[in-house]
């Protein structure tokens, strides 16, 4: 009975509301809905905003705030506010969709005037014109230790460097008898096969093609470790006939027929393997430095990648940043560019507590020259690894290709069909060679 | 017929907002995604060149295009086929005479939860169930001679049925309410008739119920061979397409194309094929349905 | 014997009554059970129903941040009009297929149904430039405008098959009295319509509650975000936080299964005159 009648009353509500919007709507049927909701309507135009009491308001389309602890990036851009007077509005969008909410804004003239960028995005994004050239704005270059280029134009700066460690679960090591974290590839195999034989996974691979960046830190970034590169010396991309590539490549499938990786490969994405490395299911894994804090349960350490049997040289270490561009149809570049250079070096290019800040709450390197991060509070594996990161440098040979995605989710492909057997490793080095060489035409 | 129908314009004062609406947001939008079809480089570029159908030659000399094709119509098939098997068995079920009302109540609660939950959770959720260490496999090992090592998602050979599982668990929801629906309108007269004539359930099944429902049968699996062609965030979310593109429907294939290579003519194209099919299904739909009601 | 038939069918109704109700339920039961879960536990083999790290913190933790909060009211405001406006123009437009022979009426349905084959990923580009152009970037109002055009097509089609089962007489009768079409529709019909207005309401409201991709690229700041997005910010870029992704799907979901279980009856009832009778 009670049920009946408050669906009674709940259907009367429904209809009159309908039908007053109904009767709202009545009077201008032409142009159905315009005004019927529009008590709701909140514009957001530009220049309401931009014309606030001596400073400018600039958007800034990240995704960082998602990741930084609550606020913490507001409390940067307040600080900014303080020491220029201009305002900024974070605009956070999940990360696997800031490129679309980018491609999407820029062509319909919504895109913000600070963008956050991918290194798999920038060659689309300087194709379609949608970035300015920092060297024609005020941006303080010489502030950053690397700055990514396009056809020799600076488009982007990094502000966060995040390396790519090998992380090792020391617990499975220890009850598996493997006595040290391996450093030669010859050792990680032995390691691996007792680390099955006890039971357990062991190294992971995320070869998974909804974002496919296993290619890139895990297979690549234990080439780069021994100095195996996609490019040769002239800074072309070579890997057809690259018989180091080859040998990495074998290395891999070596492991694969051992049946040591992690089970699920073709589909495992990155923030599964991390967790799977969290919850104790595979003793190594390559993944973010920014996911340490998630391993805080575990005994364990980050390592840089094992390297080739007699390889002597420094390593190279995979990584990601957040780096930041400004938009081509920003009107406040000066105001942006002034923004950038507050994240590197404060007010006064000197300063790089901001940068400093992000780092060491990200357990992240800067890109700052001017930044001194103090990792007393962060964890001690982290500050066991800075040590190695100081002795190897950073290398990324994805940054900036055309197509990235693309073709690193080509690249993905062939390399499970390879080491499921069904390729064999110079003709996906071949493919390779196309898949780079044809990107972005 | 209309016996008050003075105007001529009636009907279409009726359908003018709708109209108008379909017209401004769906009818132009559309259009120009027609156009970009015909240019080179559309949306990225300023001044897009007209290439005539050089697309459309383009897409069907890709293998890939063919193969997401091939995947499609597995996909939408064994969907729309296992929804309305599945959607037609679960909604007899709650319909028998076996069970009390309360029963019935709170089974048909229970069978609406695939339906009222976020549709990237739900991916997500069944990506963490099938995984290797999930609790899929944690329960088959609990038998004995059962393989818990089965890898659910990245065996080429069972991905594409696992994804087809999947989307008929978050899928049959419509079909059991509406058929639900239908059942109760079938007049209890008519199964009588045949119990007299000595008719069995099976029997009855196919010459009473079948008949009696299949107006509204054709159209729920008109509108689900529509959404199961668009089905995007599931296959997504679970596989990105892959292992090695053996998930790779169309509406993948055209996400990675207007996304990851950001060739908005070549995206176009595909969706504009994929227009052109649903407008000839549209047609028979339209056919069909007025051959009923005359 | 006859009795013992019936026995065995009922022991076999009652197998899959149970079967399927496992199948229904038991992905939602691991979503309420990953929910309540820590993070770092939703991987742990050998995976457990309810571990020691028990706790609704993950509920907590949406509910006290406003932003999220924020979220979800946006979420329902956007829906809740979506779903009257549907109804109210899917309704007339239902009325004038049902009730009215006229040229054209064939093609305009075929539109209505065709319009939905376009992947929005495809659209999304030239409507978002609508959008703009209109200068409705960043408002409940594109939103709503968007999910209604996406929801009208089902809703005319359910709409037109539900009035096709209602005699002509009814509003003929309104209409000898001296009343008008308009009157007949609102009065009558739609009074006698109202569980399959439930039924599609619902639909709708689910439809408007998911959708992601649009809500993305219409809505820029914050304030306007909606639900799914709100999930999605939980994937980060190395690392996601599954409990609380879980802990936001189940909420969104309690008022929709509310709704169902006091609107069951009509819901059940509405769908079966509504599923299209030609």
């Amino acid at each position: 009975m009670k049920i009946s009648r408050f669906v009674k009353l709940g259907i009367t509500t429904v209809l009159s509301c309908a039908l007053l919007t109904g009767l709202v709507g009545c009077g201008n049927n032409s142009t159905p809905k315009a005004e019927s909701s529009g008590g709701d309507t909140k514009e957001v135009s530009s220049e309401a905003e931009t014309k606030k009491a001596g400073g400018v308001t600039i958007k800034f389309q990240q995704w960082w705030g998602g990741e930084l602890p609550e606020g913490y990036l507001q409390k940067i851009c307040d600080e900014y506010e303080a020491a220029t007077g201009n305002k900024v509005e974070l605009l956070t969008a999940p990360w696997a969709d800031t490129k679309t909410a980018i491609t999407a804004g820029a062509t319909n003239g919504t895109i913000a005037d600070v963008l956050s960028i991918d290194g798999a995005w920038l060659s689309e994004f300087v194709d379609m014109g949608i970035l300015t050239d920092l060297s024609t704005v005020d941006v303080k270059l010489d502030l950053a230790s690397d700055v990514w280029k396009v056809d020799n134009k600076e488009y982007v700066v990094p502000i966060l460097n995040f390396a790519y460690p090998m992380y090792v679960n020391m617990d499975i090591l220890e009850k598996s008898g493997v006595e040290k974290i391996p450093t030669t590839w010859t050792e990680l195999e032995q390691a691996c096969e007792k680390i099955k034989a006890a039971g357990y996974s062991a190294l992971a691979l995320n070869l998974g093609t909804t974002n496919a960046n296993g290619i890139q830190n895990v297979f690549m970034g234990t080439g780069w470790a021994s100095g195996i590169a996609l490019k040769d010396k002239d800074g072309k991309y070579l890997t057809k006939d690259n018989s180091e590539l080859a040998s990495l490549a074998e290395m891999y499938k070596k492991l694969y027929d051992l049946g040591v990786l992690y089970p699920g490969m073709s589909t495992l994405e990155e923030a599964e393997m991390t967790s799977n490395f969290a919850a104790g299911n595979c003793a190594f894994t390559i993944a973010s430095a920014a996911t340490m804090s998630q391993f805080e349960k575990l005994n364990f350490k980050a390592a840089t990648i094992p390297v080739k049997d007699d390889y002597k040289e420094q390593s190279g270490i995979c990584y990601a940043s957040w780096a930041v561009g400004i938009s081509e149809s920003c009107e406040n570049k000066e105001a942006a560019a002034e923004f950038i250079n507050f994240l590197l070096g404060g007010k006064d290019g000197k300063d790089g507590s901001a940068s400093a800040g992000l780092a060491s709450t990200m357990s992240a390197f800067p890109n700052s020259k001017v930044a001194t991060p103090d990792y007393s509070s962060a964890p001690t594996q982290f500050q066991e690894y800075y040590e190695e990161y100081k002795k190897n440098y950073v290398i990324n040979e994805f940054i900036g290709l055309a197509n990235a995605s693309d073709v690193m989710t080509s690249m993905t492909n062939d390399l499970v069909m390879y080491l499921e057997g069904e390729m064999d490793v110079n003709k996906m080095l071949e493919n390779w060679q196309n898949y780079l060489d044809n990107a972005g035409k | 017929m209309n016996i008050l129908a003075g105007k001529k314009s009636a009907p279409y004062r009726y359908l003018l907002p709708t109209i108008t609406l379909m017209i401004v947001f769906m009818v132009v939008p559309i259009f120009m995604v027609v156009t970009y079809s015909f240019a080179d480089k559309a949306v990225i570029s300023k001044n897009p060149s007209f290439v005539g159908l050089e697309n459309y030659y383009k897409l069907f000399k890709d293998s890939n295009y063919w193969k997401s094709v091939y995947n499609t119509i597995i996909f939408v098939a064994v969907s729309v086929i296992a929804h309305m098997v599945i959607g037609m068995l679960f909604a007899i079920l709650l319909n028998s005479k076996y069970f009390s009302v309360r029963t019935k109540t709170i089974a048909r609660v229970i069978y609406i939860l695939p339906w009222v939950f976020t549709a990237s959770v739900v991916a997500i959720l069944w990506k963490l169930m099938l995984q290797p260490s999930g609790i899929i496999n944690y329960i088959l090992s609990l038998f004995p001679h059962v393989n818990r090592d089965t890898e659910w998602l990245s065996d080429r050979a069972i991905a594409l049925p696992v994804i087809c599982f999947i989307n008929i668990w978050c899928g049959y929801t419509f079909y059991m309410i509406s058929i639900l629906a239908g059942l109760q309108g079938i007049s209890e007269d008519l199964y009588e008739s045949a119990a007299i004539d000595g008719a069995n359930d099976i029997k009855r099944f196919f010459s009473i119920t079948i008949p009696q429902l299949k107006p509204i049968l054709i159209s729920i699996a008109m509108l689900d061979f529509i959404w199961t062609l668009q089905s995007f965030n599931v296959i997504w979310m679970l596989t990105g397409g892959g292992p090695v593109n053996t998930t790779q429907t169309l509406s993948i294939y055209i996400y990675k194309l207007a996304f990851q290579k950001v060739d908005y003519s070549m995206a176009s194209t595909s969706a504009t094929i994929l227009l052109i099919v649903c407008i000839i299904v549209a047609i028979f739909y339209v056919r069909q349905q007025k051959k009923v009601r005359s | 014997m006859v009795g013992s038939h019936t026995g065995i069918k009922k022991i076999i109704a009652t197998v899959l009554l149970v079967i399927g109700a496992v199948f229904a339920s038991f992905p939602i039961l691991w979503m309420i059970c990953s929910s309540l879960k820590d993070n770092s536990e939703i991987f742990s083999w050998p995976p457990k129903f309810i571990d020691a790290t028990f706790s609704f913190k993950s509920y907590i933790a949406v509910i006290t941040d406003s932003t999220k909060v924020r979220f979800f009211v946006n979420s329902y405001i956007v829906s809740i009009c979506v779903v009257v406006a549907t109804l109210l123009i899917g309704i007339l437009a239902a009325y004038a297929f049902s009730r009215f022979d006229f040229p054209g009426k064939g093609v305009l349905n075929s539109i209505i149904i065709s319009v939905q084959a376009i992947p929005p990923i495809v659209l999304l580009i030239p409507y978002m430039g609508l959008i703009v152009t209109m200068k409705l970037f960043n408002t409940y109002l594109a939103l709503i405008l968007t999910y209604l055009i996406m929801t009208l097509p089902y809703c005319i089609l359910m709409m037109t098959g539900y009035f096709n089962t209602l005699s002509r007489e009814l509003d003929e009768a309104v209409m000898i009295d001296g009343g008008s079409r308009w009157k007949a529709l609102w009065y009558i019909l739609v009074p006698i319509a109202v569980p399959s207005m439930v039924s599609v309401g619902m639909y709708t409201f689910m439809q408007a509650w998911n959708e992601y991709l649009f809500a993305l690229a219409l809505t820029q700041t914050t304030e306007m975000r909606t639900v799914p997005i709100g999930i999605n910010l939980l994937m980060g870029q190395h690392a996601y936080d599954w409990s609380q992704m879980m802990a936001m799907s189940v909420l969104g979901s309690i008022p929709v299964l509310i709704l169902f279980v006091f609107f069951q009856k009509y819901f059940i009832a509405g769908m079966s005159s509504g599923g299209v009778k030609g």
